[in-house]
């Protein structure tokens, strides 16, 4: 074989090499992509049932058009009067007894620690006979009565059994009440809709408050009882069967359950039983996977069970049953970015100054010898920065918060005045000295500015915060936490640092050196010359760079999971903690549920975080691109 | 997938037959018994010295899971488990978990050494800690002052202005759940709460901050924080109980869950693991970490799985 023909061999095979190399990385992502989707697509299905054989042995346990109330699992109070309600957590047992002035409640403690038991009395006005439910809240603290009229009455249980009445007030009528699980909401059952109540504290009282009404439009048959993952079936007069998850303004309709079913009732927490009018009941079972959440529960203010206000909660589990799940995604999304910003505005100073000065002033020679030791920066594992650096700064950050403070802000108000001074002064006077001795210059002169500027916050604290900043804030409605963005994004700002400012020190060491000598030869000054020769030209990668290190913010890990407090705030204050979408997925991903709600949800946030880098990313590397093309040509 | 074909790929590799005390005993769960575990696993070593151990401390909730899988020896669970956690259980293997309680651990709240607060309530610990107050506490404002304020003759405070920051464990920890469960009767935690991967991280967090709160395991309190002393009925001084006192309120069980099948017995390492912790090294180990041990019946509960 010839040598020009091997060697174009050789170039083929390379060629393909590369090519099939770039395309099965494309696929290795475009797959992860896949993946992902695949997770978090059941969250935003439609939920539907197969069959699981006919129950036909059973008897056709038919229940008439009337409703049912159906207990909660386990530990519902019976409806039952004459039956004494055992209060576990308070060794107390209630029992009910209607009397002359109406309905008489009974408390007996059955405690051996508080001595010989003791008995209790309180009567209340009402019938008896018009009950609709008796209850406790979860935590026992409090008896609900709630009548078929739609009067209501809380009444208090003390830990030694005493009771006292409080709020009452009323509801809409109803026929009968269902028990959501978590003892915190209840679901009147009128004539055709389903109305939520849920109980909520404020300043040590309790009331029922309406909470979300589920339409049902066509008239109801029967309603099964909540189950633990609080879904209802609902059969409508015409026949055919709706599920309700609570918390979806829609419920589901279940075509495959025909149209002629009279009742359907939950035998697991995904199986259920349906019963026909003519043929024979069946069993069915949810298909897996399937949780439904909608996405204005995750993107959307929420009202949940028991809280004062609609808001953004991020509470996904907690090892109760009955739980609601919290799920915005709002406090991680914000959390996300706003330690990413304020890492960006730490880093984007001193990196592209660097970058200017390294790539631009200095000399070749003294180049390459200082950008390894920037770059060595970045390998520095973060959670070795977080530890020792974040961990040593956080009690600091906080203790002279004021002297930080005015040392950061007043760089800005300095590099301003410095300008305006030097643009007034005659051109000659405005330089200093050579490019060798301006750092000399130029340190001690950045020091004693921020001396300055701590200086001026220490001045500040005492006169203008009363004497304390970290008092002042919160009297103003800021509070201050230690682990705070503030804290956060300065590690940050020295994690991305070295990304920055390598690749747009790079982008402005590409530019051809001959316009900038060649402005200076005819009379610019070499900041003039950078301005408007080298910066036009080299401004697509710096922002690139920009953007680069944004993309490392917002998928960085460990500085968020021990700096950050983790706490899933959905405000935008530099004083408080945040919780990012990187850290949440490393704490709560290894012990969530493998195709559960939890899960897919958390994956969900990673295909947020996935797609927001990607694209950042993807638009920052074809910014440099055409930097990179535009310095080719003009080579 | 690929998950279930690493899983066999597990049992292929590691499922040799133990014919001496000798093997491997893994255990996962609670973060709270890690330390703990691994004091009793060394003892157990210095016995048996061909047995190896693995233990994982990421938290309770990671106990269940793992023990249905049949990839360890038991679930540490610094709580019971959930009925939701059985019920995955039993769907996947058929039967109950047996769960043996081994010790119990007070959570002890802590504060810095500079908060005037000695003593408090359920009630001021859910206006401070919840965001739905089921407890019936007070809706408390940004700062100490707010707390100090209601609760009256506390001497006037330095700390009075700063924020209230508030300490507790990740989510998905038995602590946290106990917490909500029990201190907060069922209340969610506000979204200001931190959250930190362990106790340590936050006993060294209120050490550092006058105006931190936050809950820990009583066995891992040290003296840069004030343990407070809790009340049972009112706000009165002098009333409160102290981690490790009888009538402690906030004690929890802490568990050893196993996945025994009907009929089957346990493996022989297994059962002289759990003799081991029931014998009075055992226990010397639990009381040395700040856990109670005594009373709960724990060499009969052995007994009754290690005939």
């Amino acid at each position: 074989m010839s040598v020009p023909r091997q060697r174009f061999l050789q170039d083929f095979l390379f060629a393909g090499l590369v090519r099939v190399t770039s395309v099965l990385i494309g696929l290795l992502i475009l797959g992860m992509f896949i993946q992902m989707v695949l997770i978090v697509r059941p969250l935003f299905e439609q939920p539907s049932a197969v069959a699981r054989g006919s129950s036909a042995g059973l008897a056709t346990h038919q229940t008439e058009s009337g409703l049912q109330v159906l207990d909660d699992t386990g530990v519902q109070l019976a409806v039952t009067v004459s039956t004494p309600i055992t209060l576990p957590k308070r060794n107390l047992q209630l029992s009910l007894a209607s009397g002359p002035e109406g309905i008489s409640i009974i408390s007996e403690s059955s405690s051996a620690t508080v001595g010989t038991s003791s008995r209790r009395r309180l009567a209340m006005p009402g019938d008896l006979d018009a009950l609709s439910l008796v209850t406790t809240d979860e935590a026992e603290q409090q008896l609900l009565l709630i009548f078929n009229s739609g009067a209501y009455r809380l009444i208090k249980i003390y830990a030694d059994g005493r009771l006292q009445s409080g709020v009452s007030g009323s509801l809409p009528p109803h026929r009968s009440v269902l028990s959501v699980p978590g003892r915190q909401s209840w679901i009147l059952v009128t004539e055709d809709t389903l109305e939520q109540v849920h109980l909520r504290f404020a300043q040590g009282r309790g009331e029922l408050v309406p909470l979300r009404t589920l339409a049902i439009g066509q008239g109801l048959r029967h309603v099964s009882q909540v189950s633990p993952s609080r879904r209802l079936l609902v059969t409508t007069r015409s026949g055919s069967t709706q599920l309700w998850q609570l918390g979806r303004p829609e419920p589901a309709t279940l075509d495959m359950l025909g149209s002629d079913s009279t009742s359907a009732n939950w035998l697991s927490p995904v199986r259920f039983r349906v019963h026909y009018e003519s043929v024979p009941a069946r069993d069915y079972e949810l298909r897996d996977g399937v949780t439904g959440v909608s996405a204005a529960r995750l993107f959307l203010p929420v009202q949940h069970e028991g809280y004062q206000e609609p808001g953004y909660y991020w509470q996904p589990v907690a090892a109760s049953d009955g739980f609601e799940a919290k799920l915005s995604l709002v406090p991680l999304l914000i959390g996300t970015l706003k330690a990413a910003l304020v890492g960006l505005v730490f880093a984007i100073p001193v990196a592209v100054g660097a970058a200017v000065f390294v790539g631009y002033y200095l000399p070749s020679r003294r180049r390459e010898q200082i950008k390894p030791f920037i770059e060595l920066i970045a390998s520095f594992p973060t959670v070795v920065v977080a530890g020792l650096v974040g961990l040593w700064l956080a009690p600091r950050l906080t203790d002279s918060l004021p002297e930080i403070l005015g040392a950061v802000l007043i760089i800005p108000l300095a590099m301003m005045a410095v300008f305006g001074i030097l643009h007034r002064l005659p051109r000659a006077s405005g330089r200093i000295g050579s490019v060798k001795i301006r750092p000399l210059v130029l340190l001690p002169a950045l020091v004693l500015v921020l001396s300055a500027g701590a200086v001026f916050g220490h001045w500040a604290e005492q006169w203008i915060f009363q004497g304390s900043l970290l008092m002042w804030l919160p009297t103003h409605g800021i509070p201050v936490q230690q682990l705070n963005s503030l804290l956060v994004g300065f590690v940050l700002g020295f994690a991305i640092f070295p990304v920055i400012f390598s690749l747009a020190e790079e982008a402005i060491y590409e530019v051809p050196a001959i316009g900038a000598t060649g402005s200076i030869a005819l009379g610019a000054t070499p900041w003039r010359s950078f301005q408007d020769v080298v910066l036009p030209v080299a401004a697509p990668g710096i922002v690139s760079a920009v953007m680069l290190g944004f993309g490392r913010g917002v998928g960085e890990t460990m500085i968020f999971l021990l700096l950050s407090g983790n706490a899933p705030g959905s405000d935008w204050s530099l004083f408080s903690g945040l919780r990012s979408l990187s850290a949440t997925l490393a704490i709560e991903l290894p012990e969530a549920a493998v195709g559960g709600q939890h899960f897919q949800i958390l994956f969900l946030g990673a295909l947020l975080l996935f797609i927001l880098t990607f694209v950042i990313n993807t638009c920052a590397q074809l910014l440099r691109q055409r930097v990179i093309g535009k310095g080719r040509v003009r080579r | 997938m690929i998950g279930r074909a690493i899983f066999l790929l597990h049992f292929a590799v590691f499922a040799t037959p133990v014919f001496a005390i000798s093997g491997k005993l893994s255990i996962v769960g609670s973060d709270t018994m890690a330390s703990v575990l691994t004091d009793l696993s060394r003892e157990f070593q210095s016995v048996h010295p061909d047995v190896s151990f693995e233990i994982q401390g990421t938290g309770s909730a990671a106990a269940p899971p793992a023990l249905a899988e049949g990839t360890v020896n038991f679930g540490a669970m610094s709580r019971t488990m959930s009925s939701t956690e059985l019920a995955d259980f039993r769907r996947r293997r058929g039967f109950e978990p047996r769960g043996i309680q081994v010790a119990s651990d007070d959570i002890a709240l802590i504060v810095h050494p500079l908060n005037p607060l000695r003593q408090v309530s359920r009630r001021i610990l859910d206006g401070i800690f919840s965001i739905s107050q089921r407890c019936g506490g007070p809706r408390y404002g940004l700062q100490w002052s707010s707390v100090f304020d209601e609760l009256g003759d506390l001497p006037r405070a330095e700390i009075a202005g700063l924020s209230i920051q508030r300490y507790s464990r990740t989510a998905l920890s038995g602590s946290y759940g106990y917490f909500r469960k029990e201190v907060l009767c069922g209340g969610d935690l506000r979204p200001q709460v931190m959250e930190l991967p362990g106790f340590a991280a936050i006993i060294d967090a209120v050490a550092r901050s006058p105006g931190a709160i936050g809950y820990v395991g009583a066995g891992f309190v040290d003296p840069r924080v004030r343990v407070l002393a809790i009340s049972n009925a009112g706000d009165e001084p002098g009333s409160g109980l102290q981690p490790g006192d009888t009538g402690y309120p906030f004690s929890r069980p802490l568990y050893l869950y196993l996945a025994q099948a009907p009929g089957r017995r346990l493996s022989i390492l297994e059962c002289a693991f759990l003799e081991h912790v029931a014998g009075p090294m055992g226990q010397a180990a639990f009381t040395r970490h700040g856990f109670q041990s005594d009373g709960l019946g724990l060499t009969e509960d052995v007994a009754s799985v290690c005939p």
